[in-house]
């Protein structure tokens, strides 16, 4: 096998409660995987348990092919940037730095150029005398990352890098961390509740439920072709229509929306006869008929968002679908009003076919 | 390697709190001698048989009680407007607040009983600054009551009350308490509903922390107490050092100890049901 | 209206903590024997104080009783400590756990005559010779004060969580290195606190040293006891005015050296 990575049928049990379900997963090197799940998914203790601090009740764990079970975390090729950084309040910024070649036994002269190194990298390049209590959080978090990759680990964990920064932090970090990646062809393993983050960053991502991973691919493929109601509604919005498939054929498949009588017609594929879950994203439904599939309904909410209006339209069997109008041309014209029946319609690429 | 690190302690404990009361066990079945040591290996009930039929031990027990509660309830009214008014001042001064309060404790509880002794007594501070005053009735019978051992065991023991309720204060919510105020709740009603029932298992605590050990308290009621104050912890001193019977000190040590176990049986079985 | 209120509940608890202690101060200056009146400032009862050999000869006895049975609560205790906040639910936690509390909440006579009936069962089954004296209240005082020293050290490893030790080892520092370079200096604080609140626990003692103790073995609280029944002189007023100089004075070099430091914890580990 050539991932970096690979974990075998892991199962992890706290007391009662199973936290990890039989996990199956494959990095590749030079990829950046994120772990996308809730809390309660499993996706730290997939993190701990590749880093060493869990050891799994069954499954395997093999970095570069070799079986990691028994070996204990200081002595696994892996670095994990913590949460909270984790930073030693007792050293100074280089110390902690250069913690992880002391710990190898490199020579002091090298480890203060390694240090320097990396501090220049990180872009704090004048920071190896300071404390960590003095440092704003973007500063610890780069000594941190400095840290983890100061021995130069073949697989970097980080535990929701970006959850402790706030926002316009958030972006320029991710960005950071994304150059260095390519820059050093590092291999990283990233854990996030943020769908955002992970959609942005990931080469590819796996999204976790309840110990399990549910789906696995590039963000593109997770986020159009979703494997199920819970990753559909987890990444980015859905609206759930229920239906039955009515044909199937090179025209694609029709369904019949339950509640009414309205037909539309879909690309993706279905199985005949049976109900089905019809997934549409807001940002896909255009305000009128423009397309082949059209609904109608009463509005009951329309927002204003500057570069999109979005809307709530309520169908005739009562559900209500957000649709998402990009305003390309600004707004031009007057909005639509609340209780004004409109149409809303969509291609047929962009329903999604769901079992449950 | 953990086994190691727990080998030692395990040994001490086993070896100076386990089986030292398993002697105690042994010794209160044992008859008294004049020997060295005073006592006599066997099985005699006698010792807990005079226990339970001699008034006068019962009446020891009962005056126990009534310090240890009386002492804990003093403690409560004393320590918990301090926790409160300290967990509530402002952050800055809480360091220096809470080594004012825990200050005294570092001179020795022997040595502050001394203090309390000069101040109580008849011919004391207090009663001199009475009869300065032209107070009637003075100078009042102080030492040696009731009153001056409740006193000196509120006052030493004031600490173990103390920070268990502070620290409970400490880490609440103080959100909760805005959110009363906001829905239109009084002073009052705010610590009644929210900051009482929040601070309530440290309170246990503290009570727990100064009833139980008071419940044996020899020094304070020797020192504080008149003659007619004796306490389980008084008699048992006075059994062992006084009369030399180590079985009948023993075995009222047993004794205070199943008393001991009702209530730290039941703090335990609380705790359970609240997790 | 809030900061009245404030004064107003602290006030008399305050007033009840120190006026004991004001007294102490005031009358251990007094010229006269009686602390019903003053009669002039005077040094006397220091200079008493300082003559009277007993008591001096006890209160060193004391103070190294204290420090052997400081360090050796403390060395147990951290072990202790270390092992609840660590060990997870190792085998027999909960009983470990709960032979620890006990000296914390019995009453002193029950410890003082446990100690003493296992010293000398010690001496009569296994041929220990525990010569009571020195040795086997330094022994008492380390058993009842370790618990206080592991609750000192547990709470303060709960509190600062396992992250910090997990970051040194996921660098690649084997589990000695962890606790000597990361664990120890964490703990540190808590070493020393827990130290001095042994230490002051042994120094304190009247009741179990009373019980474990030989001929010829007097602490200062025993010496203290059997003199006050006689009657209280203000050469005690003296000696809590020095112990309470002694405290201030420490406090006050504690507060200069935490602001010497740079960073509020243990300071730098080479």
């Amino acid at each position: 096998m050539n991932a970096l990575l690979q974990i075998e049928g892991l199962e992890k049990n706290f007391g009662a409660v199973a936290a990890l379900r039989g996990v199956d997963l494959a990095v590749e090197p030079g990829e950046i995987f994120v772990l996308l799940g809730d809390s309660g998914s499993g996706k730290t203790t997939l993190l701990r348990c590749i880093g060493g601090f869990e050891q799994p009740d069954a499954g395997r764990v093999f970095l570069d092919s070799e079986d990691l079970a028994g070996v204990p975390a200081h002595r696994r090729p892996v670095n994990t940037m913590f949460q909270s950084y984790a930073l030693f309040p007792h050293m100074r910024v280089a110390e902690n730095i250069g913690f992880g070649l002391r710990q190898a036994g490199l020579p002091r002269s090298e480890i203060s150029a390694r240090v320097a190194e990396l501090l220049s990298l990180v872009r704090l390049p004048e920071y190896g005398a300071r404390w960590p209590h003095q440092l704003s959080g973007g500063q610890s978090q780069r000594v941190a990352l400095a840290r983890a990759l100061a021995c130069r680990p073949k697989l970097l964990l980080l535990d929701e890098p970006l959850a402790a920064l706030d926002r316009g932090l958030r972006v320029e970090t991710r960005a950071e961390l994304l150059s260095l990646q390519r820059t050093l062809g590092l291999t990283f393993l990233l854990v996030t509740h943020d769908q955002e983050e992970a959609i942005s960053m990931a080469t590819r991502i796996g999204v976790m439920r309840d110990g399990r991973l549910e789906q696995v691919g590039a963000p593109a493929e997770v986020y159009e072709r979703p494997a199920n109601r819970f990753i559909a509604e987890f990444l980015g919005a859905a609206n759930i229509l229920p239906a039955i498939v009515r044909e199937r054929g090179a025209q694609g498949t029709l369904l019949r929306l339950q509640n009414s009588d309205t037909r539309v017609r879909v690309t993706a594929p279905g199985p005949l006869g049976k109900p089905v879950l019809l997934a549409l994203r807001p940002e896909r439904i255009f305000l009128g008929e423009t397309g082949p599939n059209v609904l109608e309904g009463t509005l009951t909410g329309t927002e204003y968002r500057g570069d999109a209006l979005e809307l709530s339209v309520r169908l005739a069997e009562g559900t209500i679908l957000r649709v998402r109008h990009p305003l390309a041309d600004g707004i031009g014209g007057a909005l639509p009003v609340v209780g004004e029946r409109v149409k809303v319609s969509f291609r047929p690429d962009a329903g999604i076919v769901l079992r449950d | 390697m953990r086994a190691l690190v727990l080998l030692l302690p395990t040994i001490w404990l086993l070896a100076f709190v386990l089986v030292p009361l398993g002697i105690v066990l042994v010794i209160a079945f044992a008859t008294s001698t004049a020997e060295i040591p005073p006592f006599a290996l066997g099985f005699s009930g006698e010792n807990f048989r005079q226990l339970i039929a001699d008034d006068f031990y019962f009446f020891a027990f009962l005056r126990s009680l009534q310090l240890a509660g009386v002492s804990s309830v003093f403690c409560l009214l004393i320590g918990y407007p301090m926790a409160l008014a300290i967990a509530r001042s402002p952050v800055r001064w809480r360091g220096a607040l809470l080594t004012l309060v825990i200050l005294p404790f570092w001179i020795g509880f022997l040595l502050r009983i001394i203090a309390w002794i000069g101040l109580l007594k008849d011919d004391g501070w207090i009663n001199s600054f009475l009869g300065a005053l032209g107070v009637p009735g003075a100078p009042f019978r102080l030492l040696y009551t009731g009153f001056a051992m409740y006193l000196g065991v509120a006052y030493c023991y004031l600490p173990f009350m103390f920070l268990p309720i502070y620290a409970r204060l400490e880490k609440r919510d103080l959100a909760l308490e805005e959110a009363a105020a906001d829905l239109g709740a009084s002073p009052w009603r705010v610590f009644r509903a929210v900051t009482l029932p929040l601070s309530l298992p440290g309170v246990w605590a503290g009570f727990l922390l100064v009833f139980i050990p008071a419940l044996g308290e020899f020094v304070i009621p020797e020192l504080l107490g008149g003659p007619g104050a004796e306490t389980l912890g008084r008699v048992l001193w006075t059994e062992f050092f006084t009369n030399h019977d180590w079985p009948m000190a023993s075995a009222l040590a047993i004794f205070l100890l199943a008393v001991l176990l009702l209530p730290a049986a039941l703090w335990q079985w609380w705790q359970g049901r609240r997790a | 209206m809030r900061r009245c209120n404030f004064f107003l509940t602290l006030l008399p608890g305050f007033a009840f903590l120190y006026l004991p202690i004001a007294f102490l101060l005031a009358f251990s200056f007094n010229d006269s024997r009686l602390v019903s009146v003053w009669t002039g400032f005077s040094f006397r009862w220091y200079v008493t104080l300082w003559h009277d050999a007993a008591l001096v000869e006890a209160a060193l006895f004391s103070l190294g009783i204290a420090a052997v049975s400081a360090t050796l609560a403390t060395i147990l205790g951290t072990a202790a400590g270390y092992a609840l906040a660590r060990f997870g639910r190792f085998p027999f936690c909960r009983g470990f756990a709960a032979l620890l509390a006990a000296p914390l909440v019995l009453p002193d006579v029950i410890t003082g005559i446990s100690l003493l009936l296992v010293f000398i069962a010690a001496q009569r089954l296994i041929g220990i010779p525990f010569e009571r004296g020195a040795g086997t209240i330094a022994i008492a005082h380390a058993s009842f004060s370790l618990a206080y020293v592991a609750v000192v050290v547990q709470a303060r490893l709960a509190d600062a969580g396992t992250e910090l030790e997990e970051a040194a080892a996921d660098l690649g520092a084997p589990p000695w290195v962890v606790f000597a370079r990361i664990t120890a200096p964490l703990m540190a604080p808590a070493l020393v606190s827990g130290w001095l609140l042994a230490f002051s626990l042994s120094l304190d003692d009247l009741v179990v040293a009373s019980f474990v103790s030989g001929p010829g073995a007097t602490t200062l609280p025993m010496v203290l006891f059997s003199s006050v029944k006689l009657g209280v002189t203000p050469e005690y007023f003296a000696l809590a005015t020095i112990v309470l100089a002694i405290v201030l004075l420490a406090l006050v070099g504690a507060w200069l050296a935490r602001l010497g430091r740079p960073v509020a914890g243990p300071g730098r580990v080479g």
